[in-house]
């Protein structure tokens, strides 16, 4: 295997309209959507009513703004970060309307040596195809210095979706600058939101934020878990060639 | 590209004004002229974003930002008012992910209070970033994981239906269970109901040093509650299709 | 390893009544060749491997075409673990008619459904809900039923005795004990999702008499033994005797062959002396407290001519967990079994008025 990953971490992100005044650890733990052990623990981290919501719980980080909603967790399992999302926006958010949400994973790659993480590096981007400017970057990597040139960072697209209308699939490696011999790796799962043409016509606008906001949901409650197990796939895979 | 400074699309509370430090931080905005190069240009929604703007949505610095041609003194930082939450004396920090110590020192930038602070539009949230410790947390890596549902709940175990998700021999095995009662937790007991959802995982911890160590925990899962909206809209379905049952038979289809 | 349908592939003749009873040790099936090809299934149950239905595999191995050749389609009962596939059978046999329990048809019972279905997986009730729903595309509805109906009649030919198919149960008082049930359901407002769970009890369970001319055979579902006479088999015996419902020489035992079916009044007044005996054996839960026992079989056994087990008594050996995670759970004291089912066919054909059955066996099916 070329790196191991390590550290996962998953970020279930949301776009569309949200009020962060409604999701303060207090509200949710009277919700239910968490335990009130872990409501009287939260930590904020930011805090600018009507604007900005940001804490941490034991097991994640909530930040709630006027237009995202994101849950990061790097504890197991991971449902959960879906589970608190629908239980808080049904719940707590009714009038949230969602357009989009992004299913993200990453991981830290950690590789033997400094010359094994060059040779990923390479490999998903050959200096070579660079021209002479590429081949030079080439060149002070069969130096001995260990400070030299290379890819930064590089993302990859799958587009169209075989399963669903609209979304895509990101994947982006990244050089880790504070270590030679790790990288960062990021698989992101988009969902979109349908277009208002294809929803019945003659619908309130608030009936249409509902049936647009429904449909993520849903996509996040039946699709989580394959989502996820795909994503580390994918990571796998990328990283071992 | 629109929103490529990362801040666009997040509210800008102080719209014209920064926010005091007081401290001396590693000041990954001092270099001006840094080219913008957003890890997620905020142009994909959905894409994973942080109100950290100049990283990826997991704290990893790749590169700088430039906010445009404006700048905030630390003169004008200081006037501003300090908020406070409770619990939480540094709420207007923004913590950069392990890596930022050696960032800084990578872009070979060091902020004091004379300097000024940012090279950031006046109309953009500027945030003062404080490097937090490196990463000491085990890794995790779960080696089974099983979604189930409790069926019959005894003295002290449930019996539990489970399908298995992950894990040599788990994944995809349907599976029946006792879990003794005492695996769950004291606040979630109220969730162990017939029909409640929960986690079933085994996780292998590896220690930076040490030896590795497993685990095994039973997680109940808090699912939303049914709504007027969920329970009306049943009806309705329900009513449809005992009407149709009732045309069908040559009857007539009552109003929903 | 995987069951080869390729071994019961030859079709039952054109007077040859079949009676063939699939089941892998939780979930049966039963297929029945009625004559002149014309086919019935009761309830529903999934090949382990493909997950698709047995009744679906088994017609397509003897060639029979399902959307024309299935009649009738009978659910005993309406949980998962009952009718797992009934509705990709039903959806595929499109010329039949089906029949459930009369309560299922209440908006009580429909609510539930489409409750329960909306917003949770697995949804134990979707089988039965999509039925419904290819039942309302078809512009058709259920045959609903309860004990005494006689739910279908083919009138007698030069050469085949008439053939009915008559309802020996539920009662009207299960019927509205089942409603009782439902209506008490905890799924309101402000109530997290949950699962559907098997814990119904089996008092909506379909027993079905089937006769051709004075033969007749006996499907017993799960109905169990009930103290009162409005309830249980004291209530379906007595519909047994006011259909005249000849004494059956083959019987499908009920409830996995449990104490608790066992009714003196069923093998006295039902059954013919000796008859034929298939059970299903039961392979969830502690194996000691898994029905047949072995005192249910001795007892069955003495009462009956032969007496046909469609799966082993125990479940099958699970599929190894690797050591680690197995040694994880047993250190928090979790006890779990695979639920793998083993598909066991029995099937019996005799000539439409001849007395004695030919009993084929496949699988894991076995004599006792």
């Amino acid at each position: 295997m070329a790196g191991q990953l390590e550290n996962a971490k998953v970020n279930v992100l949301l776009v569309g309209t949200f009020d962060p005044n409604t999701v303060g650890p207090d509200r949710l733990g009277e919700a239910k959507v968490i335990r009130s052990d872990e409501a009287a623990a939260a930590r904020f981290k930011t805090l600018v009513p009507g604007q900005v919501t940001d804490f941490t719980l034991g097991w994640c980080t909530v930040t709630v703004t006027r237009e995202r909603f994101a849950v990061e967790s790097a504890e197991p399992p991971f449902v959960k970060i879906s589970d608190f999302i629908q239980k808080a926006i049904s719940e707590l958010m009714p009038q949230a309307s969602v357009t989009a949400m992004g299913i993200n994973r990453a991981y830290t790659i950690r590789f033997s040596s400094p010359e094994e993480r060059d040779r990923f590096g390479t490999r998903l981007v050959p200096p070579s195809s660079w021209g002479n400017w590429g081949r030079r970057i080439q060149q002070t990597m069969a130096t001995d210095d260990d400070k030299h040139g290379g890819v930064l960072n590089v993302t990859m697209k799958e587009f169209p979706i075989a399963d669903r209308e609209g979304g895509a699939r990101h994947v982006t490696v990244a050089a880790d600058v504070a270590s030679n011999v790790s990288a960062q790796i990021i698989v992101n799962d988009h969902f979109q939101a349908p277009a208002d043409s294809s929803l019945p016509a003659a619908l309130e606008p608030d009936e249409l934020a509902r049936r647009r906001t429904n449909v993520i949901l849903r996509a996040l409650a039946e699709q989580f878990d394959a989502s996820l197990n795909l994503l580390e796939t994918i990571a796998t895979e990328v990283v071992n060639g | 590209m629109a929103d490529t400074d990362g801040w666009q699309g997040w509210a800008n509370p102080f719209a014209g004004r920064a926010m005091t430090a007081g401290h001396s931080w590693p000041n990954l905005f001092a270099t001006r002229g840094v080219t913008s190069t957003p890890l997620w240009p905020s142009a994909l929604p959905g894409v994973g974003y942080s109100p950290r703007g100049i990283v990826t949505p997991f704290g990893v610095p790749v590169g700088g930002w430039d906010f445009g041609a404006g700048g905030v003194s630390a003169g004008e930082l200081g006037q501003l008012p300090q908020w406070s939450i409770p619990g939480h004396q540094d709420w207007t920090l923004m913590y950069q992910s392990s890596y930022a110590p050696d960032f800084a020192a990578a872009l070979g930038t060091v902020a004091t209070e004379e300097q000024p602070w940012f090279n950031v539009g006046a109309s953009n949230v500027t945030r003062m970033l404080r490097s937090a410790p490196r990463e000491t947390a085990p890794a995790i890596e779960v080696t089974a994981e099983w979604d189930g549902y409790v069926e019959k709940i005894s003295k002290d175990h449930f019996v539990a239906r489970m399908r298995g998700l992950k894990g040599k021999g788990v994944e995809g095995s349907d599976e029946e269970a006792e879990i003794p009662m005492s695996l769950v937790d004291a606040a979630d007991l109220d969730l162990v109901v017939p029909g409640g959802f929960f986690r079933l995982i085994v996780t292998d911890e590896k220690p930076k040093v040490g030896p590795k160590r497993s685990y095994t925990s039973v997680q109940f899962r808090r699912l939303p509650a049914y709504t007027k909206r969920d329970l009306d809209a049943a009806e309705r379905e329900a009513d449809e299709i005992l009407n149709a049952f009732r045309l069908a038979s040559g009857g007539q289809a009552t109003g929903a | 390893m995987r069951f080869d349908w390729r071994q019961v592939a030859k079709p039952p003749a054109h007077d040859e009544a079949e009676i063939t009873v699939i089941g892998p040790g939780f979930g049966e099936c039963i297929v029945v060749h009625s004559g002149d090809g014309q086919w019935l299934i009761v309830d529903s149950c999934r090949e382990p491997d493909t997950k698709s239905p047995v009744a679906l595999h088994y017609l397509n191995a003897l060639g029979v075409d399902p959307v024309h050749a299935v009649r009738w389609v009978v659910a005993t009962h309406w949980h998962a673990d009952h009718v797992g596939g009934l509705g990709e059978v039903f959806a595929a046999c499109r010329s039949a008619q089906f029949f459930c329990a009369a309560a299922l048809g209440e908006k009580e019972f429909i609510h539930y459904l489409t409750r329960t279905g909306r917003v949770t997986k697995p949804d134990n009730a979707k089988d039965f809900r999509q039925v419904f729903d290819e039942l309302v595309t078809r512009r058709g509805t259920p045959f609903w039923t309860l004990g005494g109906r006689v739910l279908f009649t083919r009138p007698p030919t030069r050469v085949q005795p008439e053939f009915r198919i008559e309802a020996l149960s539920p009662s009207d008082k299960e019927y509205s004990l089942f409603l009782d049930r439902i209506a008490s359901d905890v799924r309101a407002k402000g109530v997290p999702y949950r699962a559907v769970v098997a814990s119904d009890p089996n008092h909506l369970a379909i027993v079905l008499s089937l006769r051709w001319g004075n033969d007749a055979l006996l499907l017993g579902a799960d109905l169990l033994r009930e103290a009162t006479s409005d309830r249980g088999w004291l209530a379906a015996v007595s519909q047994g005797q006011t259909l005249r419902a000849p004494p059956a020489d083959l019987v499908k035992i009920p409830h996995h062959g449990s104490a608790g079916a066992h009714s003196d009044e069923m093998w006295t007044n039902l059954l013919a002396r000796k008859p034929e005996s298939v059970l299903t054996p039961y392979s969830r839960g502690k194996k000691d407290g898994r029905p047949p026992k072995r005192s249910d079989l001795e007892r069955i056994s003495s009462l009956s001519r032969q007496t046909i087990l469609t799966a082993p008594t125990e479940s099958g050996r699970a599929r190894k967990k690797n050591s680690a995670i197995a040694l994880a759970l047993s250190q928090r004291h979790i006890v779990t079994r695979r639920l793998k089912a083993r598909i066991g066919i029995a099937r019996f054909r005799r000539n439409i008025g001849s007395r004695n059955w030919n009993v084929e066996l496949f699988g894991q099916a076995k004599r006792v």
